[in-house]
Parts: structure tokens; sequence; C-alpha cells
């Protein structure tokens, strides 16, 4: 496997590299209906296979300086809990942040914890200046998490994607490398 | 080589660019004020860019990412500009993006032909949604984007890096189903 992306740790998470033998978990906990109806680009159903292609394709894009792909993982039992990601647009000095959290993790906040951990290492390790998700209107739970994490509302970009048959409004939410910043005192 | 329709509005043409356009985009495009709205337009703009760029939409017209045309002007055939419809069809969305040189503002052209790729677009290729993106500090473009019917949806804060500083995003977009209860209703 290719050493391409860093270990990042939080009190109770490991974010850490994808490797081939997450790819059993990855196809159970993103084939859950519930998952893949909230996200841009899960696969439904996730079949055979598709994990390990999807793995190896963010070992490209990650290398490439495209995107920076993680697991997230529970340090007490190392269990492979979700995904985190940013598509990285350098150009521009941003990114587009994105996550999933397999089912039986809901609504203990590792989402939360996730995306802190990679927002500060986006605007201090690459030095980026705004970080940007989206969300669809039907998941304010999302919309939560973003707001924790010190993003701002940017607007609703209406029918912005057709997911299943329907077009679905994205709330779209930013946060800037100034607003870290300002709110890193607090931390 | 296949190229986009040319498409008539009441004082313009537009239709597909050809290389013996490249001294004209080159001289329009490459005026500073021109440039200066644009998130990826060239600065300046060096010989050989123009007929590079010329291919390359030949290229994204081919792969169905973008149709690009040059603005003319019906009674005496001068380019005053170009526009574009960058295509998402899996999201049966499409993005404009324009300009017009200088020479040519304030006569109402860029809303001209906006309308009517809007109108392509939802009319011929059945696209659900329109949007388009101008810098903060231009709000000549976001009224060109409100006299076509688009909405404001909201702004993207420092999304753009142009010449060493962040820009503000406005984004403003158009729905199938808005047109249908307006805009299709006024004549061109």
């Amino acid at each position: 496997m290719m050493e391409t992306a860093p270990t990042l740790d939080t009190e109770r998470l490991r974010l850490r590299s994808l490797i081939l033998e997450d790819a059993a978990d990855i196809q159970r906990l993103a084939g859950d209906r519930d998952i893949a109806s909230q996200m841009l680009h899960v696969p439904h159903p996730y079949e055979d296979g598709m994990a390990e292609e999807w793995i190896r394709d963010c070992w490209q894009t990650n290398e490439k300086g495209k995107t920076l792909i993680l697991a997230i993982t529970r340090r007490t039992d190392g269990n492979f809990i979700g995904i985190i990601g940013c598509g990285l647009y350098r150009e521009h000095e941003k990114a587009d942040l994105f996550y999933w959290i397999g089912k039986p993790y809901w609504n203990l906040g590792y989402a939360t914890e996730a995306a802190k951990v990679v927002i500060a290492y986006c605007f201090e390790v690459l030095k980026l200046n705004r970080i940007q998700a989206g969300r669809f209107t039907r998941n304010p739970a999302s919309g939560q998490v973003l707001e924790k994490v010190g993003m701002r509302y940017e607007g609703c970009h209406r029918q912005s994607i057709k997911k299943w048959g329907n077009f679905e409004d994205l709330m779209v939410y930013g946060i800037l490398k100034t607003d870290f910043n300002l709110a890193a005192p607090n931390k | 080589m296949r190229t986009a329709p040319p498409l008539l509005t009441e004082r313009l043409v537009l239709r597909s660019l050809t290389l013996e356009d490249a001294a004209d985009v080159q001289r329009l495009a490459g005026e500073y004020d021109v440039a200066a709205t644009l998130s990826n337009m060239p600065h300046p703009y060096e010989d050989g860019m123009a007929e590079e760029w010329i291919h390359s939409c030949y290229d994204k017209y081919e792969k169905d990412e973008s149709l690009n045309f040059a603005i003319t002007s019906r009674t005496d055939k001068h380019l005053m500009g170009g526009i574009e419809l960058r295509l998402d069809r899996k999201n049966k969305k499409g993005e404009i993006g324009y300009w017009i040189g200088k020479l040519y503002w304030n006569q109402g052209y860029a809303t001209e032909a906006a309308r009517a790729i809007v109108l392509y677009g939802f009319e011929v290729l059945k696209l659900n949604r329109i949007h388009a993106k101008h810098f903060k500090r231009n709000p000549a473009s976001g009224r060109v984007l409100e006299k076509i019917g688009m909405r404001y949806e909201g702004c993207l804060r420092q999304d753009i890096k142009k010449w060493d500083n962040f820009e503000d995003s406005m984004v403003y977009a158009i729905l199938k189903a808005d047109f249908d209860a307006t805009i299709a209703k006024k004549p061109l």
C-alpha cells in the first residue's frame, strides 16, 4: 500500500489511509440505503468489488494531491466506522469536505470529531483558505455537524443534484481560514 | 468536426468559434477590465492562447462538456464576446459564463446572449437547472442574471483565487419550472 495520507488522531478516533482490508466494512456500512441516499457518489446497491476499486481510486487521487480521503476508525477497538475526505482545489486554495459514518455509529459525535481534525489539517498543514461542504435539504443532521465545526450556511442551490431520479436542493456551507483562526483560541 | 448550432436573437448571432476568431478573441478578452471579471481568463493574453482555447472548445463539445459560442453582431458580423454553457448531464444542469468586449458594454448584449443560451439549454438540451456565478465586485453581471430570470442563491465566500485575491462568488440560478412559468411566455 502507498503511504499517501497522514494519520490524524483525535480523542476517540484515528483517521488513517485506506487499506484494501477496509473494503468489506465499506461495502457493508456504505451499502446501507440510509447512507447512500445522503451521498452524491456512493453507489447503491454496493456490489462486490466496488469498494476495492474505490479504494484504489482514492490512493491514486490522494497521491496526485487531488483528494485527501481517510478511513475513520475508533481508537478503542480499531473498528472501521466511516469515511472522511476532501476534494482539493489547490489553484483556489480550497477543499470540498464530505463524510459518512456507518449507521451503528451514528449520534455519538464522531462526524463532528473527524471533521474538526480534517479542517484543522487543511488550514494548518495544507495551508488552504476555504473549506466547503454541501448537504441535502432533507438531511438537517449533517447541517448541524457542519455548523458545529464552524461552517457557515452560504445558500441553497435549488435542484442542484439529481439523486435516484429526484432533483435535490443542496445546502452549501463554508469556513474560511480567518473564521478558523478566530475560533481557534477557544478550542 | 461537430460544432454547436448557431443561435439567432434580435441583434446577435451566437455561433461556434473558428480559428479566424483568434485575433479578435485575443484583442477583446485581453483587455484588463474584461479579464478581471472572469475566474479563468489568462492575462496577459499571449499569442497562440486564443487558438489553443478555440481547439479546447471543440474538444469539450465533442466530449459533451460544454458549448462555446462567439457572440457576433447580426448586422456587421463583428465578434463582440463569448458565451459558454458548461454541462453536467448527470444532474441535468448547466453553468453559463460569458464575456463582452469593452467596446460593446452597456448595450444589453450579454443579457440577449444569455437569454438565448438559457432557452437553448431548457428547450433543446432539456436541462433542469442553469446557474451562473459572478464576482461580488462585479454587480453589473448580477443584473444581467436577474434580467434573464435567475434568482440569487447565495454567496460563496472567497471561492475563487484571482490574481492573488480571494473573490466572493455570487450564485444565481434558474430552474426549468421557473422558466416555464415566466420566461417562455415572453418573446426573445
